[in-house]
C-alpha cells in the first residue's frame, strides 16, 4: 500500500492543473512557453501568422452544461486507470504522473466530484486544417472542481478533499 | 434580481421566495411586463441553477462520503455578456458565482458566493492593437516562471513590425491566485510580471519574462513573508536536416528571493538559483518515425511560486514513436530523474517502457483495438533506505462481439520488488471484464454494462483478494433520461494486507427532465461500508435540481417550437426531406407524402418502418429511410448511409463531407459539432474505441437533426442522419439506431 506523502505527491501534480485535448488535431500550445494570440484586425486578418492560428470574431464561452460532462471524462478516465489518453502531452511530467498512479495510488481509491465551482472561456482561436478540412475551434477553459478520493486505508476509511483547478483544452470543429 | 426578457434583450427584476429563504434567481419570462431596458447593446446568455439536497449517515459519518449532513441548498449562476462596437473592436464578460445558502460541498462559504468575474476588451481597430483583461485571467508566460489563474488585471499589445512574417507581443499582468472573490487577499499571493515575444517564420519565437511574486507570512504553514523575483529567456526554432523536420526549444531561468525554505522559514530567505530546459523534438519525413530528447535541471532553490516545475530534480528522457502500415503504434521511452540531487540522498529514478497501441490482432481479428504499456522502474536512494524495482504491465482491449454487444478487458499486472528499509513487496493481479448491450424497455432505449473486476494482492505470505461486480444501466425516451450503477466491492483480507475485510456497496441513481430551456433533474446516491470487524455506516445522498439557461437565439427557438409542435403542424403537409420527416406529423401524412414522392416497399424492422430510397441522389451509397412512429404520430425519421469501403479513408471523408455540405446547404450552419480524433484507415477500429467521433447538429422547429458516424454495437460503420424531438449528450457515441442493419 502506499504512503500518504507519495498520494499527496501525485494528487498535486495530478489535480493541480489538467490539460484535456478532446482533439489532438494541430495542438497549438504543444511548446513549453507562450504563443503569439493574435488579436483580430484588418491586417492580422490577411496576414501570414505563424502557427496559422486565427483570431475568432467572437467569443463563444463553453457553458457549464458543456464543462460538466469533460470534467466527469477526466474523474471517471482517472477511475478506469486510463489518463494517458486525456491528459495533453504538454502536461508537465505526464509520463512519470502516469507511472506514480500506477505504482503508488491504491488500486480501490475512487475520485469524486463534489462540487463544480467556476468556469471560464480564457481563450478561443481557430486552427486551419493542413489538409484542408474544417477548421478547428481551440477553447482553454479554466474550472474549478472540488474533489475527494476516497479508499480504505489499514486505518480504515479515507477521504481526501481538495480544491483544484482544471485546465482543459477543448477542440471542436468550427462552424464553416 | 436581475433577469433577461430573451425575446426583447431586456432586463427586469424579479425574486423567487421558499419558506424563510430569499434566493436570487436570473430566471426569463417571455412575456414580463415589468421590464426595463438595460445593457441592451449586449447580447446576453447564461443559466442558473437551483439545488437542494439532503445527506445523511448512520452511525460512523466520518467512514463514509459525506461528512455534512442535513438539508443542504445553493443556487448558482452564469451570465456571459458580448459587445461588439465594430468588427474589431469587442467586449466581453463573465459572472459566476453561487448563492450558497448553507452546502458544504458546494463552497467554502455561504451566502453570495462570486466565483469568476472577467471583463475583456480586444480591439484591433487601434494603431497598436491591444486585448485588456480585468478580473479572472489566467497568465501564461512559460512554465519555468508562470502559469496560472490570476484575479486582476492583464494587458497585452501587439505592435506591428516592419518586418515581414514577424509579430511582437507585450503582456504585462498583475494579480492574485485565488479560487474565490470573497477574501481574497492582494497580498497572500500575488503575482506581477511582463513578457516580450517574437515570432518571426525564419528566426522562430524567442520570449522574455519577468515575474515578481510576494506572499505574506502564515503562521499556520510556518512561513515567513516571501518576496521572489524570475527571470527568464526562452526560444524554438524549426529546423529542416535531410529528411528530418526538427524543433528546437529551450529556456533558462534565474531565481531570486525568498520561498517556503527547506528546513523552516528562515531558510528559505535570501536565495537564488537557476533552472533550464532544452528539447530536441524530430520526425521523418519519409518514415513513420518521430522522437524527442529533453533535459531539465531546476535548483534546489529554484522555486518561482507561478512555475509548473519541480525544485531540486535534474531529469534526462528519450521518447520515440514508430506507427506500421497496419495502424498499429508503438512507442518507448527511456527516463532517468534524480531528485534532491542537490541533497546528501539524492532519489533515482530509471524508467524503461514500451507501449503498443492500435489494431493489435489484425491478422486475426481485424475489429479488435487494444493499449499494452509494460515499463520496468527502478528507484534508489543515497542511503539505501529506498530501492525498488517494479514490473509492471497494463494491457486493455476492446471487440464488438455477436448479438448487440461490445465487450472490453484489462489486464493489469504488477511485481514491486522492495529491497529498501520497508521491505514492502508486492505482487498486484488484476483483470476487469466489461460490456455494452443495447437495451429498450418501456419506451425506454439505452445501453446496460454489466462488469466484474478480480484483484489480488499478494503480500510475502498474507494476500487479499477483492471481487468487483458492477452494473451501469442509461436510458432515455424523449425529454427523459437516466442513469444508475451499481458496484459492490468484497475486500477479502483474511490474512490482512492491509487491515479487516471490507465490503463496499454503492448505488447512483440520476434522472433528468428537459423541457425546451428547463432541467429538472433528482440524483441520488447511497453508500454502505461494512468493515469485519469494525462498526458498518451507510450514507446517502438525494438532491433535486432546476437549471434555467437563458439566450436571445433560445428563446427565439423555443417560441418557434411551441407552433411548430402544435396540433396545427400535424395536418401540414410533409415534404420528403430529413427536415419535412418532422417529429409530430402524423403517420396519414406522412403516408400521403411518401406515396406522393414514390417511396413505397417499407418493411418492419425493429419498431421502425425501413424503405429503401436514396434521399440524396447525388450520394451514390447505399441509402435507408426508416421511420419510427408512435401513437399515430412520427416520433423518429432516420437516413442511414452506408459506406462503400470503410478501409479507404479518402473514399469515407469524401462521402462524409459530401453528405455535411448537402446538409449545411439545406438547413445553414450547424447549431452545434462535437468532433474527436481523425479519419484513417482504421476507422472501424477508431469508432469502436471512441477515438472518432463526428456528430453535427442542428436545432430546428420541433427537435433536432443530427448526423454523424455513430458507434455501433455490432461495429458496423455508415452515417445517420436522424430528426428527433431530442438526443442523448453530443458525448455519447451509442446514438445509431441498433435494430435497424
Amino acid at each position: 500500500m502506499m504512503n500518504r506523502t507519495g498520494l499527496n505527491d501525485c494528487l498535486a501534480v495530478l489535480l493541480g492543473i489538467v490539460i484535456v485535448s478532446i482533439n489532438l488535431m494541430s495542438p497549438l500550445q504543444a511548446r513549453q512557453f507562450r504563443q503569439m494570440m493574435p488579436i483580430a484586425g484588418p491586417e492580422v486578418e490577411t496576414a501570414n501568422l505563424p502557427e496559422n492560428a486565427e483570431p475568432v470574431s467572437r467569443l463563444q464561452p463553453l457553458s457549464r452544461t458543456d464543462v460538466q460532462p469533460l470534467v466527469e471524462k477526466i474523474v471517471g478516465q482517472w477511475n478506469g486507470g486510463s489518463m494517458e489518453s486525456i491528459l495533453a502531452d504538454s502536461f508537465y511530467d505526464k509520463s512519470r504522473l502516469l507511472d506514480v498512479m500506477d505504482t503508488q495510488v491504491p488500486r480501490d481509491a475512487r475520485l469524486s466530484i463534489q462540487s463544480i465551482q467556476g468556469i471560464q472561456t480564457l481563450q478561443q482561436y481557430r486552427v486551419p486544417d493542413a489538409g484542408g478540412g474544417r477548421d478547428s475551434l481551440v477553447s482553454i477553459v479554466s474550472a474549478t472542481v472540488r474533489t475527494q478520493l476516497e479508499f480504505n486505508s489499514t486505518n480504515g476509511f479515507v477521504r481526501l478533499p481538495g480544491t483544484n483547478e482544471f485546465l482543459l483544452k477543448v477542440t471542436t470543429a468550427a462552424a464553416p | 434580481m436581475m433577469g433577461m426578457d430573451g425575446a426583447t434583450g431586456r432586463l427586469f427584476s424579479r425574486q423567487w421566495r421558499l419558506p424563510g429563504l430569499a434566493i436570487p434567481l436570473l430566471v426569463v419570462s417571455a412575456s414580463s411586463a415589468a421590464t426595463v431596458s438595460i445593457l441592451p447593446d449586449w447580447q446576453i446568455s447564461g443559466s442558473n441553477t437551483l439545488r437542494g439536497g439532503h445527506y445523511g449517515a448512520t452511525s460512523d459519518a466520518t467512514s463514509g462520503p459525506y461528512p455534512f449532513e442535513g438539508d443542504l441548498y445553493f443556487n448558482e449562476f452564469n451570465v456571459y455578456l458580448n459587445k461588439r462596437n465594430s468588427r474589431y473592436d469587442t467586449f466581453r464578460g463573465e459572472i459566476s458565482g453561487a448563492y450558497n445558502l448553507n452546502d458544504d460541498y458546494r463552497a467554502d462559504r455561504f451566502g453570495i458566493v462570486p466565483e469568476r468575474l472577467s471583463l475583456v476588451r480586444e480591439n484591433g481597430d487601434n494603431a497598436l492593437p491591444y486585448r485588456l483583461e480585468l478580473g479572472d485571467h489566467f497568465a501564461y508566460y512559460s512554465y519555468l516562471t508562470l502559469q496560472r489563474s490570476l484575479k486582476g488585471a492583464q494587458v497585452e499589445f501587439q505592435p506591428a513590425s516592419k518586418i515581414a512574417g514577424r509579430r511582437h507581443s507585450i503582456q504585462i499582468t498583475s494579480g492574485a491566485n485565488d479560487s474565490s472573490w470573497r477574501g481574497l487577499s492582494l497580498q497572500e499571493d500575488h503575482s506581477t510580471g511582463a513578457s516580450w515575444l517574437m515570432q518571426d517564420e525564419t528566426l522562430g519565437s524567442m520570449s522574455i519574462n519577468f515575474v515578481h511574486n510576494s506572499r505574506d507570512a502564515s503562521t499556520t504553514a510556518a512561513t515567513a513573508d516571501r518576496s521572489q523575483n524570475v527571470l527568464s529567456i526562452a526560444g524554438e526554432r524549426q529546423l529542416a536536416i535531410g529528411d528530418h523536420s526538427l524543433s528546437v526549444e529551450a529556456e533558462a531561468a534565474h531565481f531570486s528571493g525568498d520561498h517556503n525554505g527547506l528546513a523552516g522559514a528562515a531558510s528559505g530567505q535570501d536565495k537564488s538559483d537557476n533552472g533550464y530546459f532544452l528539447q530536441l523534438s524530430g520526425r521523418s519525413n519519409s518514415l513513420p518515425w518521430d522522437y524527442q530528447l529533453r533535459f531539465d535541471r531546476y535548483g534546489q532553490d529554484f522555486q518561482p511560486r507561478g512555475a509548473v516545475v519541480t525544485a531540486d530534480r535534474r531529469s534526462a528522457e528519450l521518447r520515440s514513436g514508430w506507427m506500421h502500415s497496419s495502424g498499429v503504434r508503438i512507442r518507448g521511452r527511456l527516463q532517468h530523474f534524480e531528485d534532491g540531487f542537490e541533497t546528501l540522498n539524492e532519489l533515482r529514478t530509471r524508467t524503461y517502457g514500451a507501449t503498443l497501441s492500435g489494431p493489435l490482432l489484425r491478422g486475426f481479428t481485424a475489429d479488435l483495438n487494444g493499449n499494452i504499456d509494460a515499463f520496468v522502474q527502478n528507484i534508489d536512494n543515497e542511503t539505501g533506505t529506498t530501492d525498488t524495482l517494479t514490473h509492471n504491465l497494463n494491457m486493455s482491449v476492446t471487440k464488438p462481439l455477436p448479438n448487440d454487444w461490445t465487450g472490453r478487458a484489462t489486464v493489469f499486472l504488477q511485481n514491486l520488488n522492495d529491497d529498501g528499509l520497508v521491505n514492502a513487496d508486492l505482487f498486484t493481479r488484476q483483470i476487469s471484464v466489461n460490456a455494452d448491450h443495447r437495451i429498450q424497455i418501456g419506451g425506454f432505449e439505452g445501453i446496460i454494462t454489466p462488469g466484474f473486476e478480480v484483484r489480488t494482492l499478494r503480500k510475502g505470505f498474507s494476500h487479499s483478494t477483492d471481487i468487483n461486480p458492477t452494473l451501469a444501466v442509461s436510458l432515455s425516451q424523449g425529454p427523459h433520461a437516466l442513469r444508475m450503477d451499481y458496484s459492490s466491492r468484497m475486500q477479502n483480507r483474511s490474512f490482512s494486507v492491509s487491515g479487516a475485510d471490507i465490503d463496499t456497496h454503492t448505488f447512483n441513481f440520476d434522472y433528468r427532465y428537459t423541457r425546451r430551456q428547463h432541467i429538472f433533474g433528482v440524483e441520488t446516491n447511497m453508500f454502505n461500508r461494512e468493515p469485519t470487524p469494525g462498526e458498518s455506516t451507510e450514507a446517502y445522498r438525494i438532491s433535486a435540481y432546476w437549471t434555467y439557461s437563458f439566450d436571445r437565439p433560445a428563446v427565439t427557438l423555443a417560441a418557434r417550437n411551441i407552433d411548430a409542435i402544435g396540433l396545427s403542424s400535424v395536418s401540414r403537409p410533409v415534404e420528403v426531406n430529413i427536415a419535412g420527416l418532422a417529429p409530430g406529423r402524423s403517420v396519414e401524412a406522412v403516408d400521403a407524402a411518401l406515396a406522393e414522392a414514390g417511396v413505397a416497399g417499407g418493411v418492419n424492422q425493429a419498431g421502425y418502418r425501413v424503405y429503401e430510397y436514396p434521399l440524396f441522389r447525388d450520394v451514390f451509397r447505399r441509402q435507408r429511410l426508416a421511420l419510427q412512429f408512435d401513437q399515430g404520430l412520427l416520433a423518429r425519421s432516420a437516413l442511414i448511409i452506408d459506406f462503400d469501403d470503410v478501409g479507404d479513408r479518402n473514399s469515407v471523408l469524401q462521402t462524409f463531407e459530401q453528405v455535411r455540405q448537402m446538409l449545411i446547404r439545406d438547413l445553414g450552419n450547424p447549431s452545434r459539432t462535437y468532433e474527436e480524433g481523425e479519419f484513417s484507415a482504421s476507422l472501424a477500429q477508431d469508432l469502436n474505441a471512441q477515438r472518432l467521433t463526428r456528430i453535427v447538429e442542428w436545432s430546428v422547429p420541433g427537435g433536432v437533426i443530427r448526423f454523424g458516424i455513430p458507434r455501433r454495437l455490432d461495429g458496423q460503420v455508415r452515417m445517420e442522419i436522424q430528426h428527433a424531438t431530442r438526443f442523448t449528450q453530443s458525448g455519447e457515441t451509442l446514438w445509431s439506431i441498433e435494430g435497424v442493419r
